[in-house]
């Protein structure tokens, strides 16, 4: 039945439009994913040469082949600084910013809303709460048995602290399975000041070094980085990767609504479980890492939609690349702006991020708040 | 024949209040039911229980004989297919994509070429195929209606694979659109209902009384969440009834051989208290 002036769209070999539409948006995203992963290989080499200590290009050339070829490593300060500093962090910036995104278009699918974000809606602060929590009692109750605390209590502490918040936020924001934003964001900036309020009260609690470790939380930084953090929170971030496409069709059926999806044939109650512990999971695991890191689950999955659309099967993988790209370029820039010394990363894309904040709440309000 | 979805008894509370008393409501395969009554009669709340989202809390609802609970959410899906009131989206999927969610559960195991097929005749169906690209937060009330009536056709005919007995729910399926469109979608309707091979059990709410006369099968009159009657168009459409239920005077006329229901003026006072 199809009418014959439809012009047959080269090249997909059929005459449909909607295997045309089809066939367009899959070139699209060959050739963001394609720009997307060079911009990442250029970074990740650019991360590796520049920081307080300057390499020589020849030398860490040299030596990253050795490391990759048959794992030796020189003995030189040079191949120290790459091996052990610079690249744990340069992988854990990718990670991070990666799960970060990820969790953002999570929340997003999950409360029906673009303007969610683990850190706006006081996800981060409750995984930070959870995490100062763990520092602070944690090595009273757990240094003698351990001796020192094992270090992923940590991350299970904020993974902890991730998934409460959420769910407590869920339960507020939800009523009938109607979803509301506006208490959705009011009733996550009260979880967020009331864990900030806490987490000043663990500062009371806490000797120096304590101290230095809940500041180093609430700015968030990768310094710290160290392959023992990389391998705590890998395995669990990696599996949130793979995991959370699985969840594409049905965060796509979610955004018509509760009960149309659940008229759709989607198993409603085991989807939102699935996404609301992929975002906490990965929020905490980031922020057990590198402290609370705001604005990157909002801004890369709406520069995404803008670009390749709402359909969270693109989405969802190309949050990933794309918060892997933009934390590792922000680390890139707070290692460089004020060296030696430097920026603690949250402080950066808060100043990217909050701007691009007010700017979309400027551009909804032809089409405000439901 | 037995019926393909009943409510027997079926009722459900909110607030210590009934929004749907008792209902006992059968749908037949090839059978157009129309529900009619005022605002708050508890019509959609009837069509949520015969769809599965809402439990009753009396009575119940079965599917082919199984009571609703059981049956699970993918397995509903191919059997009965809802065009919601509302539908509005948090984000700005192409309508294309709306229309193919219609595939969602049932339709997964298609190949590609399939899927795009079924997407395509479902556009064209509701006349939405010239806009399939757009942003579907973008459209008018009345074009998003027939996307949204798309996607049900869309998931009618991927999940015909499945099970052939179908129900198609529709709750105010023509309350923004043009008078051409209001035509063209109760056409459709009625075409699935008189499809040869495994006609379709239609279920849809209707404010306008001529249209809801002129196509029903059946005509489900509901007042005060109770089904104040129930039968074919002719016996049904009685001035008496209608003024009691909605309050207005109303003269049925006939035209070329068809009723015509003519609103008076309000009648007053509704119940001599």
């Amino acid at each position: 039945m199809r009418k014959a002036c439809e012009p047959a769209p080269s090249g997909s070999g059929r005459g449909g439009v909607v295997a045309f539409l089809g066939t367009a948006r899959h070139r699209r995203a060959m050739l963001w994913a394609t720009l997307g992963g060079a911009l990442l290989a250029g970074l990740f080499l650019l991360s590796l040469f520049k920081g307080a200590v300057a390499l020589p290009a020849g030398s860490l050339l040299k030596t990253l082949g050795g490391l990759l070829g048959d794992g030796s490593l020189p003995d030189t300060r040079e191949a120290l600084i790459l091996a052990n500093i610079r690249l744990p962090r340069t992988l854990l910036a990718m990670l991070v910013g990666a799960a970060l995104a990820v969790s953002g278009a999570m929340l997003q699918g999950l409360f029906r809303n673009p303007l969610a974000d683990p850190g706006l809606i006081g996800v981060s602060a409750g995984a930070a709460l959870a995490a100062g929590i763990t520092i602070v009692f944690g090595e009273k109750l757990l240094a003698p048995a351990f001796g020192r605390m094992p270090f992923a209590m940590l991350p299970l502490g904020a993974f902890v602290g991730g998934l409460g918040s959420t769910l407590i936020l869920y339960g507020i924001a939800t009523r009938a399975g109607r979803t509301s934003i506006a208490t959705m964001m009011l009733a996550g900036v009260a979880l967020g000041a009331l864990s900030g309020a806490l987490s000043g009260f663990l500062a009371y609690l806490s000797d120096d070094r304590q101290l230095r470790d809940l500041t180093f939380w609430a700015l968030g930084s990768f310094s710290g980085a160290s392959w023992t953090k990389l391998a705590a929170v890998a395995p669990a971030m990696i599996a949130i990767l793979v995991a959370a496409p699985f969840l594409a069709r049905g965060l796509d059926a979610l955004a018509l609504g509760e009960a149309e999806a659940y008229h759709l044939g989607l198993p409603v109650q085991r989807v939102k479980a699935a996404a609301i512990l992929i975002a906490a999971v990965a929020v905490g695991a980031s922020v057990a890492v590198a402290g609370m890191i705001g604005f990157v689950g909002l801004v890369v999955p709406h520069v995404l939609r803008l670009l390749l659309g709402a359909s969270h099967r693109l989405l969802l993988p190309f949050s990933a690349l794309g918060g892997a790209v933009l934390l590792l370029g922000a680390d890139i820039v707070a290692r460089l702006v004020v060296a030696p010394a430097e920026l603690p990363i949250g402080i950066l894309t808060a100043a990217i991020g909050a701007p691009f904040f007010l700017w979309l709440l400027l551009r909804r309000q032809a089409r405000p708040f439901e | 024949m037995s019926a393909w979805l009943t409510a027997e008894n079926a009722g459900y509370a909110t607030g210590g209040r009934w929004l749907v008393e008792r209902a006992d409501l059968a749908l037949h395969g090839g059978t157009l039911t129309v529900v009619i009554g005022p605002n708050g009669a508890g019509k959609s709340t009837l069509l949520r229980l015969m769809s599965g989202e809402l439990t009753p809390q009396r009575g119940r609802v079965t599917s082919l004989g199984e009571p609703l609970p059981q049956v699970p959410a993918w397995h509903m899906a191919a059997r009965r297919v809802v065009m919601a009131q509302s539908g509005r989206l948090g984000f700005p999927f192409r309508v294309h994509e709306v229309v193919a969610l219609g595939i969602l559960a049932v339709g997964r195991r298609l190949p590609r070429i399939e899927r795009d097929d079924l997407v395509e005749a479902s556009l064209r169906s509701a006349d939405m195929l010239a806009l399939a690209d757009r942003d579907f937060q973008t459209l008018s009330g009345g074009e998003q209606q027939r996307v949204h009536f798309a996607r049900a056709l869309c998931q009618l005919e991927a999940a015909r694979r499945i099970e052939t007995r179908q129900v198609l729910m529709l709750d105010e399926p023509i309350a923004s659109l043009d008078l051409e469109h209001q035509f063209a979608l109760m056409d459709a309707a009625r075409a699935l209902t008189r499809r040869p091979d495994s006609p379709v059990a239609v279920l849809a709410i209707l404010h306008d009384l001529n249209l809801a006369a002129c196509y029903a099968d059946h005509l489900v009159v509901l007042k005060s969440g109770r089904i104040a009657a129930q039968g074919p168009v002719s016996e049904i459409l009685d001035e008496a009834l209608l003024a009691d239920v909605f309050g207005v005077r109303l003269d049925i006329a006939r035209h070329y051989g068809l009723p015509v229901i003519l609103p008076q003026a309000r009648l007053l006072p509704v119940n001599p208290a």
